[in-house]
């Protein structure tokens, strides 16, 4: 895991605002800081799956009759 | 006999309450008293229902004392944490959100242990919304530990771990959706069960994630964690992640017999994928001779990393909370904890894709440990790392930095227990995880209860 973020602070700053959120100096530094821990976790769960491997989310119309 | 009241176990007490020879109004009155005593050091309570408390006790009584009694839960003084609904009384999951919110209804967990005749002494701290945590910006300060009021509890059910190893409450209820039952359970040194995701109710529990939330009792001992599930366990119609699964007798798997029971060790958790301290190995090393000893067969056996199963954890989860407190993060965002907000608004840079990926290999990792089951009755993992830090050395980012034990049977629905399986040099429990396949919560009871009776662990108490 890099310990390091691979985005600059200001960009990070510019997603947290896209998304709807404005934290204050100090909270966006820590949160800055942690974002290797985030970036490892989301890389953690990526697969080679196939374009035909199955979701793991089906909709059931079935149970729609209930 | 009133001094040792607040240590007796459910199976004890019941069996003395169902002989009229020990009194649910004497019971509760001292653990109350001990809460009044105690509890400033340890701030394991935020409700004291004290009131309620008496009037549940003197019905009880009165019920036993005219042949009506209704089994082992009977007059037993328990607690709860602070994120189920109880009619008429606060419930703040923590949080200034929430800070003057009275349900008008019970949850159905609430409902069914005061239907079994129990005593409800109040409600306990938590992290905000079991997920917060150790937060000082919130209504209530944190909850600390009965072995070193200095050391974190664990969270989130952090009040339910401190009352039942402190003795301020027989039983608990908390919830856990990455380990929020046996992380405390762990650091506590009490006995914490999460059932099979289903088995237990949701309903009017405050959620966390909807597809990895479980509810389940925090006790002294297996087999008053069985008596618990006993109550609490079945289908719920208004719980869309019930589970319609017939509930056995819990406590009439607790035979003591684990002989030819084959046990699967998952060393490569904690010694290998991460690496646990040298005492949890230690206490790992002499649970597999207990364990032997007593007849089972254990086998080594390897999963998929630690590292895996916890990152498909986290993903569901935070992308689950954020959906679920996004409107009140961005509409009111100086009500929640600081701890609490900057773990969601991180999490905001999560996509659908993160969150997609994260479920497929949820998929895999479910038919992994449904495959270990065709060869193994249980598993057996450490609980933790390390024995409980000290509360103020807590990163506010922890649950990233290093994969939780505990997150693997929340991705997998698995029951899973965690028992005290030793202690450290400095006096701090440690403790194991026995899971079981799914809804067979009688096995992991039943080795956790024959591991307990063949080891002393359970004679230690905090010094308070």
């Amino acid at each position: 895991m890099s310990d390091t973020p691979t985005i600059s602070i200001d960009e990070f700053k510019s997603r947290l605002h896209a998304a709807g959120f404005k934290p204050d100096d100090k909270s966006l530094k820590e949160m800055y800081d942690a974002l290797p821990y985030l970036d490892a976790i989301r890389t953690q769960v990526r697969r080679a799956y196939a374009h035909s491997d199955e979701p793991a989310h089906v909709f059931s119309a079935l149970e729609l009759k209930s | 006999m009133t001094g040792a009241l607040h240590h007796l176990t459910i199976a004890e007490a019941s069996t003395l309450i169902e002989q009229q020879e020990l009194s649910p109004v004497a019971l509760t009155e001292a653990f109350l008293g001990r809460i009044d005593a105690i509890d400033p050091k340890l701030n394991a309570y935020v409700t004291v229902t004290g009131e309620r408390a008496l009037d549940d006790a003197r019905a009880a009584e009165r019920e036993i004392a005219t042949g009506r009694y209704k089994g082992p839960l009977h007059g037993i003084p328990i607690a709860l944490k602070d994120i189920y609904d109880t009619a008429g009384i606060r419930t703040t999951s923590q949080s200034h959100l929430h800070a003057d919110r009275t349900p008008e209804h019970d949850s159905r967990t609430a409902a069914l242990l005061r239907a079994a005749g129990s005593v409800l002494l109040g409600k306990l701290t938590t992290h905000e919304f079991a997920f917060g945590g150790p937060s000082w910006d919130l209504p209530f300060p944190p909850a600390r530990n009965p072995w070193d009021p200095d050391c974190f509890t664990g969270g989130s059910s952090s009040g339910s771990g401190a009352a039942t190893a402190a003795g301020l409450a027989m039983a608990t209820l908390g919830s856990d959706t990455a380990g929020s039952i046996r992380m405390p359970a762990f650091f506590c040194g009490i006995t914490g069960l999460k059932p099979t995701y289903g088995r237990v109710s949701r309903r009017g529990v405050a959620p966390l994630a909807y597809s990895l939330d479980h509810c389940g009792p925090m006790t002294w001992t297996a087999r008053d964690a069985a008596l618990m599930l006993q109550a609490i366990a079945g289908y719920d119609t208004e719980d869309p992640g019930s589970s319609d699964c017939p509930v056995p007798d819990y406590a009439a798997a607790l035979t003591g017999d684990v002989r030819g029971v084959k046990v699967g060790l998952i060393r490569h958790f904690y010694d290998g994928d991460e690496h646990a301290d040298a005492e949890v190995k230690t206490a790992m090393d002499g649970t597999l001779r207990v364990l032997e000893d007593l007849g089972a067969e254990v086998e080594e056996i390897r999963l998929s990393s630690l590292h895996d199963y916890s990152a498909c954890c986290l993903v569901i989860m935070l992308c689950e909370a954020l959906a679920i407190h996004e409107r009140d993060l961005k509409a009111t965002p100086q009500k929640y904890g600081e701890i609490f907000r900057d773990r969601l608004m991180l999490s905001s840079l999560l996509t659908g894709m993160d969150y997609m990926q994260a479920v497929r290999l949820r998929r895999q990792l479910v038919a992994e440990i449904e495959a270990v089951f065709d060869r193994c009755d249980v598993l057996l993992t450490a609980g933790g790392y390390a024995p409980a830090p000290k509360i103020d050395q807590v990163s506010k980012f922890y649950i990233m930095q290093k994969p939780l034990l505990t997150a693997p049977f929340d991705v997998t629905g698995s029951p899973a227990i965690c028992v005290c399986n030793g202690f450290s040099a400095a006096g701090l429990p440690i403790g194991m995880q026995i899971v079981g396949r799914a809804f067979d919560e009688a096995a992991v009871l039943r080795v956790a209860d024959a591991y307990e009776q063949a080891t002393d662990w359970r004679e230690r108490r905090p010094s308070l």
